[in-house]
């Protein structure tokens, strides 16, 4: 499934933009702790995290992920998004929670 | 006697900061700023500590070396220590404690390592912004093993805050000041969180660019220091560590420059100054 079509099931919505290339979302990854995340998310996982500080664009980058959702409705600092649209990185915002973002996931087939 | 210090500033090894952040244009812009001592503390290196500390003895501003420890669980903490040896001794066991994953200069930026003279000397290959295996726990026996200080920095943020990752702040840790931001509103903090009444605040810059080196408005007191009597040092200033003043930044930017030419140049340490003779070890003493 794609970035965009996930954040469509998920009714939330995409805080960089329209995508310049279509990313497939495998799998799904939840972690708050950014070293940790950069060193086990698989490839092309949509990460589900409370964090918004600039470097979560670093770790998706780095960890080939497929989008980064943020849940609960949390607020995400400008610099973050100009940053992930600089990157080419998708960044999602959700009011659901991050266990609700997964069953729905599960509901889709990721 | 009340020193206005600046005790978290990073050098162009950190790949987020610019690369204007040589050890010259550091020690210089702090000079310009009037601070009377400053710390460097690079993302989990001591690489460029011997550099600025050179050119901080020849301006005549007390160095304190440092580094900006990334614990496991990604708490940052201000590691501040005795000399350059101490130090050393910490970048070694840190270094040890980082994975090895090789920074990407076009995600973070480059990581240079410089010598006294501005020149750049070699490039870090790995990822210093990262977590380092130490839990927090162990960075603070591991510094005050090196008879260090440790500051948990930027509390009032929600990131890379020993408060925000922790939750609290444990009791268990021997901790006397909390680092607040640059722009973070003391009194409203404090407001915010009584929970934190038994602390004390310090302000620093976490400068990544030059100007973001503060002003003289972070205080440290040592007591029994005498004041000279040209300083107009006088009683009544607020807490040890509490800010003296609201500052003008913009107004002591300005001014800053118009000193620039005068302030590049090597000056003789200045045995008048009200800093003359104090080291980084006095000052390490009330942090901790």
């Amino acid at each position: 499934m794609l970035a965009a079509e996930f954040a469509a099931k998920l009714g939330a919505k995409v805080l960089t933009g329209e995508p310049r290339d279509n990313t497939e979302i495998k799998g799904i990854y939840c972690g708050d702790l950014l070293s940790w995340v950069m060193s086990h998310a698989p490839k092309s996982s949509a990460w589900v995290t409370v964090h918004t500080h600039l470097n979560i664009v670093a770790v998706a980058s780095i960890s080939e992920l497929s989008c980064i959702i943020i849940p609960e409705g949390i607020k995400v600092d400008e610099a973050t998004i100009n940053r992930a649209i600089d990157e080419n990185t998708i960044i999602i915002s959700s009011e659901l929670t991050a266990y609700e973002i997964c069953s729905i996931a599960h509901d889709c087939g990721i | 006697m009340k020193y206005a210090v600046d005790l978290h500033i990073h050098s162009a090894l950190s790949p987020c900061a610019h690369e204007d952040m040589t050890p010259n244009n550091i020690v210089n812009m702090a000079v310009m700023k009037g601070l009377d001592a400053i710390a460097l503390t690079d993302h989990n290196s001591g690489a460029n500590l011997e550099a600025v500390s050179i050119c901080a003895r020849n301006q005549g501003l007390v160095f304190i070396p440092g580094m900006e420890v990334e614990s496991c669980e990604e708490i940052h903490l201000i590691s501040l220590l005795p000399d350059l040896k101490s130090a050393l001794k910490l970048h070694e066991i840190v270094y040890e404690a980082l994975p090895a994953i090789q920074n990407r200069k076009d995600i973070f930026g480059s990581q240079y390592i410089m010598d006294e003279n501005d020149q750049i000397i070699g490039e870090e290959k790995r990822l210093l912004v990262t977590a380092t295996s130490l839990t927090a726990d162990e960075v603070f026996s591991l510094v005050t093993s090196l008879g260090g200080a440790v500051i948990p920095a930027h509390v009032d943020r929600s990131s890379y805050s020993m408060i925000s990752n922790l939750g609290l702040i444990p009791e268990e840790l021997k901790i006397k000041y909390l680092e607040i931001s640059k722009n973070c509103d003391r009194y409203a903090y404090r407001a915010a969180h009584p929970e934190l009444d038994g602390y004390k605040l310090i302000r620093s810059s976490d400068a990544h660019y030059l100007g973001d080196i503060l002003e003289r408005e972070s205080m440290i007191e040592i007591e029994g220091r005498a004041a000279r009597e040209a300083d107009g040092s006088t009683d009544g200033f607020g807490l040890i560590g509490e800010e003296s003043g609201q500052a003008d930044d913009m107004a002591g930017i300005g001014e800053a420059l118009r000193h620039v030419d005068e302030a590049s140049r090597i000056r003789e340490p200045d045995k008048d100054k009200p800093s003359a003779g104090l080291t980084a070890c006095e000052l390490i003493n009330i942090l901790v």
